[in-house]
């Protein structure tokens, strides 16, 4: 059963006085507990389609459904909530707020929800991610590893069915992107979370469940990886 | 394709050129806030002008007038070493309409060319003169002379010859050619209502005439005098000189002219009018407040200035070849902004002068151009600067990373929370982590607020102060009441008559006419008692305090020394009874309602006063008569003291010896019969025949007869006032003297012989222009000749109207600017915060925050500021006038110079709040209409 599926999903960008289409009607399904990459050379248009399919973003055409039902009619409030409830997203460049610290940016999507923080919950993911001794430093205090975990954190504290990475290890070492993979990997399994990340690294592909290839827009490889 | 050059030159003005909305808004916050400081320099510079110019024209550049003073080789040595200007003016006589009286008038002279360019004359119209029997005369003397001029009217005055101090009793006829009227000259107005023999010229004869056979002229000396020690030095030198004259300073006095101080000190210059004051105070904040503008306009851009420099750095620009590029960059700003903001201010300036009538002029000092240029060049160079101080003392790529936060961190203490409301916490943190950017817009709203309640309070203050006058005309005449005499002299015949008040009276405008008299008299008494004796000791008529000797009770009699005058005139006027002489004090019935908490025994009988049946006596209860000796650096003094109504006697801090103590009570009833008398000399003068000058004897009684009105009548005590209250207090600023207290009415049934001292006249309908213009001019016919002064309700009142209307103005423009300056401030603020934080509102949003929670985060930030710059400013201004009504209040006065008023505040900032509130609401509604991934990928 699809949690998240896009039907046609076009995007256009006016770049001057040309069109450019950064997707090509894109049809893709994504199964619940799935951990699935998309993967593709640069500006082959992956980070537009994680973006338009979640919602960052509009489509010029298409659709995104989610749990059987069309975001299309959604208006903005609407999609606020839905991403601060059901969505995580992860970012290349961390994207903390830098004028709250470590903790208050996990806490963010649950004060914006107006929720009581479950405290049992983030503690369990703030030991899986190793950040307990950073939490109560400014973003610009911590390292780009430190940062990251604090990002995964705060994408995983609202319990959403769905967590979106947008090349999370890009801006990382080889060490740092290695461990914060794998706990990406291992959060999401552990709370049988969706996990829809964009990269370019092939050995991070890999490690994923089911590997999407985009290029020009259009998706030109669906596959399933064995590897596990 | 032809490559350009990389100069300094082409990089700042790149720099320029690529971020123009940035610079655009930079350059606009430059001139808002060099025109704030230029336009009040030039509009203080422009009040000190105007009031300089105002002070020559209405004084003349001289600090002093001696008069009659004396030229002779030591004093001229004297003022050669001592003052930098100094000029005679020739005094030949004194003019007056014929046949009128010789107190009436006004002095005749020829200045020297510098006593000429210090008394600063201006012509009306016509010229001055330059043939014989050609006079140049001013206009308030020409009305004082009832004359009805034209220019070159043939023109017979009275000539009193000018004998030395005085001028001969007798006039000559003479005819004078009127060739030109001046504009009046203060100094000469003031001196002339003294009424003496001394007069400050108003009247121009032609250069070096001379004075007429049998006359000596005097001369008044105009110099620019440091200081008063000068004169005192001055009076000193002469002193020798004149020995010989009777009196004691022998007639050579000084003048000062209008507070010469205005000629020395910016400062005093605006003592001159109290709005300028005002404007002075708030061009001292608004210099600051327009510095802070142009700091702030800078700062809005500094973070990505910094990595500028950071970046230039890292590619290996030195620091000097970085302080070329941003000196270009400052130069060309400074080319844009300082001419427009200084033409803007001129033009701003220039208008908002007109507002003030024509006594204001745009003349700002030849220097107030360049410092003002000057003064913003350095504020735009050192702004500009301070980023790249700031960026040389980290590494570049810590320039480029931008370390502040990193910084704040080490200083500031922010604890987690545990659950937070998210905009609430995100503004919260912003004020904390961004303090010195709001403050800076705190300070300039709390001066606005200062400013704003300052302004306004005080320009009620002064609305509600320039309206006291009671009727709708007062004239005073300085009729130069005298008290401590017996006998009523030559000065009295002069005031307002009761026909004069008949003639105003019959007016058709004219409701009612209320006035005050005042005159000498005394009580016929059986025996001068103590208490008599103390109550004259009071009124000065008989003993006097005796230096070196101390008077008690028992003394009196040895060292007795009554007035020679009043000696004179109990002997001819045949006084055989001891008397107290006191004064007779008439009011209008109206000011009896109005007693207040008058402390009296007995009622006050209006009829019965009317009809001269009965007094009221105003006498101290008690009186107490303290002596003493006290030792004051050695040297040992006797001194006494006397005190009334149980107020203790003060007794200097010194060693002091006690030597008697008497404490008298009233020996009046209510109910007494006593016998009042009043002498009016017929021919002006008191019986005493005066020595020849310079002869230094005293006069002596004369021989001859004393022709005089002599009037007695007994009358019953109806009340007896111990204590003034009220309108009695109000009328008199005498300590509760003796004096017989009745209404015009009772006093004209004794003699209508007495001038009212002053009137008030109410009219019947509303003032207009036209009927001012009736009543004014009748006044000037009905007093011509005459020393009055008319004040005129309605004139005041226009006037009032006029200086209230200008310092409105001028308040509500200053207000606006600096509310202008705070919104600019912080509008450029939060749009540079907008601008830094479109990544953070991406990524807000894609947590999942929607445009409420935003915009709220920034809108409390905006409040935060707004309410700190708010309460900053009240609690200032509250304390500011706490202070100053303590001050008032140890001076024992009452605060009247600000009457608080909230609404031109309040209303201001309901605009400022609403203004900003939806400025930062519409700008992150911009941001929030581009797409979360525009957001994040921004910067």
């Amino acid at each position: 059963m699809s949690i998240i599926e896009c039907k046609n999903l076009t995007k256009e960008y006016l770049s001057g006085e040309n069109v450019v289409v950064a997707l090509n009607d894109v049809t893709v399904s994504f199964e619940k507990g799935e951990f699935v990459a998309i993967t593709g050379p640069s500006g082959s248009g992956k980070s537009t389609f994680l973006h338009c399919l979640s919602s960052l973003e509009n489509a010029t055409n298409g659709e995104v459904i989610y749990n059987n039902e069309s975001l299309k009619s959604y208006n903005d409030n609407q999609l606020s909530i839905l991403r601060r409830r059901r969505f995580g997203f992860v970012f290349q460049a961390y994207n903390l707020v830098e004028e709250l610290t470590g903790y208050e940016n996990i806490l963010l999507p649950i004060m914006l929800d107006k929720k009581k923080p479950d405290e049992e919950y983030l503690k369990k993911i703030i030991d899986i991610l190793g950040i307990e001794d950073r939490l109560s430093h400014l973003p610009s205090a911590l390292s780009g590893g430190q940062q990251q975990r604090i990002a995964i954190a705060r994408a995983l504290a609202n319990k959403p069915t769905i967590l979106f990475a947008d090349e999370p290890t890009g801006n990382l070492d080889g060490k740092s992107g290695r461990e914060v993979l794998s706990l990406l990997k291992y959060v999401s399994k552990e709370l049988g979370v969706t996990l829809i990340l964009v990269t370019h690294d092939l050995n991070v592909a890999e490690q994923a469940d089911r590997v999407i290839t985009i290029e020009d827009g259009a998706v030109i490889k669906d596959s399933k990886n064995n590897a596990e | 394709m032809k490559k350009k050059k990389l100069t300094y030159n082409s990089l700042a003005l790149g720099n320029l050129k690529n971020r123009k909305k940035q610079y655009t808004l930079l350059i606009i916050g430059i001139i808002l806030s060099m025109t704030l400081s230029s336009s009040f320099t030039f509009f203080v510079s422009s009040a000190v002008s105007s009031a300089l110019e105002t002070h020559n024209f209405l004084y003349g550049k001289q600090s002093h007038i001696i008069l009659n003073t004396i030229r002779n080789e030591d004093t001229e040595e004297f003022l050669k070493s001592n003052t930098t200007t100094r000029g005679y003016a020739h005094i030949l006589g004194k003019i007056t309409a014929p046949d009128s009286e010789p107190t009436t008038g006004a002095g005749v002279a020829w200045l020297e060319p510098q006593a000429k360019e210090l008394y600063f004359q201006s012509l009306i119209e016509g010229r001055m003169p330059t043939a014989e029997n050609e006079i140049a005369i001013e206009k308030s003397a020409l009305t004082r002379l009832g004359i009805d001029y034209k220019l070159n009217d043939k023109i017979t005055f009275d000539f009193y010859i000018q004998d030395a101090e005085k001028q001969k009793e007798k006039p000559i006829k003479k005819e004078f050619i009127l060739v030109g009227i001046l504009n009046d000259k203060r100094a000469n107005i003031e001196k002339q209502s003294w009424a003496t023999d001394i007069r400050i010229p108003a009247a121009f004869v032609m250069d070096n005439a001379q004075v007429e056979i049998g006359g000596k002229e005097a001369l008044h000396l105009f110099i620019s005098s440091p200081d008063d020690e000068f004169i005192s030095d001055y009076v000193e030198l002469t002193r020798p000189l004149r020995k010989n004259y009777y009196g004691a300073n022998d007639g050579l006095g000084w003048y000062l002219t209008g507070g010469y101080e205005i000629m020395y000190t910016v400062a005093d210059t605006f003592g001159v009018n109290a709005p300028y004051l005002l404007i002075l105070v708030f061009v001292a904040v608004l210099a600051v407040a327009s510095n802070i503008g142009i700091v702030n306009a800078f700062s809005t851009n500094l973070k990505e200035r910094k990595r500028q420099i950071g970046l230039l750095r890292s590619v290996g620009a030195t620091k000097r070849q970085i302080i070329k590029i941003y000196g270009k960059e400052t130069f060309i700003l400074c080319l844009i902004c300082t001419p427009v903001s200084i033409l803007i201010s001129i033009g701003a300036v220039t208008l908002s002068v007109s507002a003030f009538g024509e006594n204001f002029i745009f003349k700002p000092s030849w220097w107030v151009l360049p410092l003002s240029a000057i003064i913003s060049i350095l504020i735009v160079t050192l702004s500009s600067f301070i980023p790249l101080f700031s960026a040389s003392r980290i590494t570049p790529m810590q320039a480029i990373r931008n370390i502040s936060l990193n910084r704040k961190i080490k200083t500031k203490k922010i604890k987690t929370q545990k659950e937070f409301d998210t905009s609430k916490l995100l503004s919260s943190r912003n004020i904390k982590l961004y303090k010195s950017k709001q403050v800076l817009t705190s300070i300039i709203l709390a001066i606005a607020i200062f400013g704003s309640l300052f302004g306004f309070s005080f320009a009620k203050g002064m609305k509600e102060q320039n309206t006291s006058l009671n009727s709708d005309y007062e004239v005073i005449s300085d009729m130069e009441y005298a008290s401590k005499r017996i006998g009523n002299y030559d000065w009295f015949r002069y005031g307002i008559s009761e026909n004069d008040v008949e003639d105003i009276l019959s007016n058709s405008y004219v409701e009612s006419v209320k006035g005050r008299k005042e005159t000498n008299g005394y009580i016929e008494v059986e025996k001068l008692t103590d208490y008599l004796k103390l109550c004259n000791y009071a009124t000065g008529v008989y003993p006097t305090t005796v230096d070196g000797v101390v008077i008690t009770k028992e003394n009196y009699e040895k060292y007795q020394e009554i007035p020679i005058e009043n000696t004179a005139v109990i002997e001819k006027a045949n006084i055989t009874s001891p008397i107290l002489p006191l004064d007779f004090l008439a009011l209008s019935e109206d000011d009896f309602k109005n007693e207040g908490k008058t402390v009296l025994e007995g009622k006050i009988n209006i009829d019965k006063l009317n009809s001269g049946e009965e007094v009221i006596l105003v006498l101290p209860k008690t009186l107490q008569l303290t002596t003493y000796h006290y030792i004051f650096e050695e040297e040992k003094y006797g001194f006494s003291d006397l005190s009334v109504n149980d107020v203790p006697v003060e007794i200097p801090d010194e060693k002091i010896t006690v030597l008697n103590s008497a404490e008298l009570t009233s020996e009046f009833k209510v109910g007494d019969k006593i016998k009042l008398g009043w002498i009016m000399s017929n021919d002006g003068k008191i019986p005493l025949d005066y020595p020849e000058e310079g002869t230094g004897t005293k006069p002596t009684i004369t021989k001859g007869t004393f022709d005089h009105e002599k009037i007695e009548k007994e009358v019953t005590v109806g009340a007896i006032i111990y204590e003034y209250s009220g309108i009695l207090e109000t009328l008199f600023n005498r300590y509760c003297e003796p004096c017989v207290l009745t209404t015009i009415d009772g006093l004209n049934t004794f003699t209508k012989n007495v001038p009212y001292e002053r009137i008030e006249v109410n009219l019947n309908t509303e003032c207009t222009e036209e009927i001012n213009k009736k009543i004014t001019n009748s006044f000037d016919r009905l007093f011509a000749g005459q020393d009055t002064i008319t004040s005129s309700l309605y004139e005041i009142e226009k006037q009032n109207m006029l200086s209230i209307k200008t310092l409105y103005i001028i308040v509500t423009a200053i207000v606006i600017l600096l509310f202008t300056l705070c919104c600019s401030m912080i509008n450029n603020a939060l749009t540079a915060r907008i601008r830094e934080s479109k990544k953070e509102i991406g990524t807000l949003r894609a947590v999942g925050a929607s445009t409420k929670e935003i915009s709220s985060s920034y809108i409390r930030q905006v409040l935060s500021v707004l309410g700190i710059g708010t309460i900053t400013g009240v609690v200032a201004f509250g304390l500011f006038f706490s202070i100053y009504c303590l001050i008032a209040l140890s001076y024992n006065q009452t605060q009247d110079d600000f009457i608080l008023t909230f609404w031109e505040t309040l209303v201001g900032l309901i605009v400022l709040v609403i203004a900003c509130v939806l400025n930062v609401y519409l700008k992150v509604r911009k941001e929030m209409k581009h797409s979360i991934v525009e957001n994040i990928r921004e910067l």
